[in-house]
């Protein structure tokens, strides 16, 4: 290999070779991951397809007004909406967040937060719970906002509480170990609230034992109350 | 041989003048906006002369670069922005310094993640973050880039504000109940706490006129929408309320005149409007088919935002004399996050 490399005018043939290795075998040990992952009983990141496919199914539901006081939902106000915008943004403590905005542009997994206050959501990254302007609105490429059907509203502003006194606790990076409660990840973070605190399980089964934050949306224990893109 | 060596001369010249960041086009620049992504490390500067007329733009490699709630601070030809990186990780830990007369950057490396408001003054830059349930608010040393960082526990910082060798923050407690007005010093030692639970929470807008600070709060103090413009004497520590229009977002100041932003940074709106008051406490409201998001007032006039579009009003009557729609030629969300005067 290094006299093809020569033959074919490679300065550095024996640093091409390293650097050829070396990418050889992170790409093997990334499809050793995956296989790991798949063998775990869920894959862990979905496929464009399967993506598009949750999409269309969430873009096909119907857009719920947010639930008044003392009601467990809310009515129906847009049957089957495909403009931009649809529903009215979240801003009540307890309603739950989504966006399918790709990470790096290329990989679909998505970010779920929940609504703190008016003007402020809470969100599990690696660093923690970061406490932060409600601005998805404007960054965000598509955004949902959802309301967990079966609770009151006071019920919906617990769970938000029970998020925040998470805080402090590491990021769970094994996507798969939901049952933990000793480290989270964005949605798994959301979903504990409500499975926890009031038995209602908000997961599908698109993902497996893993949360992926847009499957929320397509729960039949979910409504969607804001779209947008 | 001379003619050609003229027409390539000539040719030099041209390519050197349309070269993004040019400081001949720079120099024409009136008002500015950052347009960025939370999915993608692409954002850009873009540069209008008075007349909303594209004079410049710098390419930044940076993802979720600053936010509608807080305005870019311009600072000695420097506009001082918080790329808070990937939405899902928010992994960046600095603030960038972009000249506005060549687009040169200058990285300041703090060690918190999820930066939010920043302040700035000629040595030091001032930012926050809430992480944990505690807020940091951390000084960097333009110079040296030295960082000392001091916590401020079950409160949320959303503003900052840098003024007389002073350190301004507005915070509130975490669930919103309480809020107040810390005063430091600048190695961040606290002069005076003001409580400010009466007049609100949710700071994301202060403007300054000697010793007086404007700020508007988001959320009243009875947990409604706001509908005043407070005035906080910094001499004495006394506030004062004045009454406005519903939501007022943003408030400026020229020429002795308060311009107050009435809006919504949260939900959007389709209209907004500008209430302008004058010395005597009089003012007048000026209603709008668009919505806003956050204002600047500079002696070219008063410039409006709202989602990709920017609107100029005569600094006087408020009478529409522009507008632009904001393109994006890149295929990933990009929003605009930012207004700001070239004159800081």
């Amino acid at each position: 290999m290094l006299r093809m490399a020569k033959r074919y005018g490679c300065k550095y043939p024996s640093v091409f070779l390293v650097v050829l290795s070396a990418v050889l075998i992170a790409s093997m040990a990334g499809y050793c991951s995956f296989a790991y992952a798949e063998d775990s009983g869920g894959g862990l990141e979905p496929t464009q397809e399967e993506v598009d496919e949750l999409t269309a199914r969430i873009n096909a539901k119907p857009i719920y007004a947010h639930k008044e006081d003392g009601k467990t939902e809310g009515t129906i106000v847009e049957s089957k909406s495909r403009v931009a915008y649809s529903g009215t943004y979240p801003t009540y403590k307890g309603t739950i967040l989504v966006t399918s905005d790709k990470f790096k542009g290329l990989v679909p997994t998505g970010h779920a937060a929940i609504v703190f206050r008016y003007d402020t959501v809470i969100e599990s990254l690696a660093e923690g719970v970061t406490y932060g302007p409600n601005d998805w609105n404007t960054s965000k490429g598509t955004a949902y906002g959802a309301d967990v059907r079966g609770t009151t509203s006071l019920q919906d502003q617990a769970a938000s509480n029970w998020c925040f006194n998470q805080v402090g606790k590491p990021y769970n990076y094994n996507y798969l170990d939901t049952a933990t409660r000793s480290k989270f990840y964005c949605s798994q973070l959301v979903w504990a609230a409500f499975k926890d605190n009031y038995g209602i399980d908000i997961n599908t089964d698109f993902a497996g034992a893993a949360i992926y934050p847009m499957e929320i949306l397509d729960s039949p224990n979910v409504n969607v109350i804001y779209r947008k893109g | 041989m001379k003619l050609r060596a003229f027409y390539l001369i000539l040719l030099v010249a041209l390519c050197v003048s349309l070269l993004p960041g040019c400081s001949a086009f720079a120099g024409k620049a009136a008002i500015g906006v950052i347009e960025t992504s939370g999915s993608d490390a692409t954002s850009q500067i873009v540069l209008f002369d008075k007349d909303l007329n594209k004079v410049s733009g710098f390419p930044l490699a940076e993802a979720s670069l600053n936010s509608v709630f807080y305005d870019p601070v311009v600072n000695q030809g420097i506009l001082y922005a918080i790329p808070q990186g990937y939405a899902q990780e928010k992994e960046a830990r600095k603030v960038l310094g972009i000249s506005i007369q060549d687009g040169s950057v200058a990285d300041y490396s703090i060690d918190q993640p999820a930066m939010n408001s920043a302040a700035v003054s000629e040595r030091y830059i001032f930012v926050c973050n809430t992480l944990n349930g505690i807020s940091h608010i951390s000084r960097c040393d333009k110079k040296s880039n030295q960082v000392i960082s001091i916590e401020e526990d079950n409160s949320y910082v959303s503003h900052l504000l840098a003024k007389d060798n002073k350190l301004y923050s507005f915070s509130s407690s975490l669930d919103g109940g309480e809020s107040w007005i810390d005063c430091y010093d600048f190695d961040l030692n606290r002069i005076f706490r003001i409580e400010t639970t009466k007049y609100g929470s949710g700071v994301y807008r202060s403007c300054v006129d000697g010793d007086s600070i404007y700020f508007v709060s988001l959320v009243s103090g009875e947990g409604e929408s706001c509908s005043a413009v407070f005035e906080l004497n910094t001499a004495t520590g006394e506030i004062k309320k004045l009454d406005v229009p519903d939501d007022p977002i943003d408030v400026e100041l020229y020429d002795g005149k308060l311009y107050v932003t009435h809006g919504n940074m949260v939900e959007g709106s389709d209209s907004s409007a500008v209430t302008i008051v004058n010395h005597e406490g009089e003012m007048g409201t000026f209603h709008f088919n668009h919505g806003a998001v956050q204002t600047v007032v500079n002696e070219d006039g008063v410039y409006v935002l709202d989602s990709r579009t920017i609107y100029c009003y005569s600094l006087d009557g408020l009478k529409q004399v522009g507008e632009v729609s904001i393109d994006s030629f890149w295929n990933q969300h990009h929003y605009i996050s930012g207004l700001f005067s070239v004159v800081g």
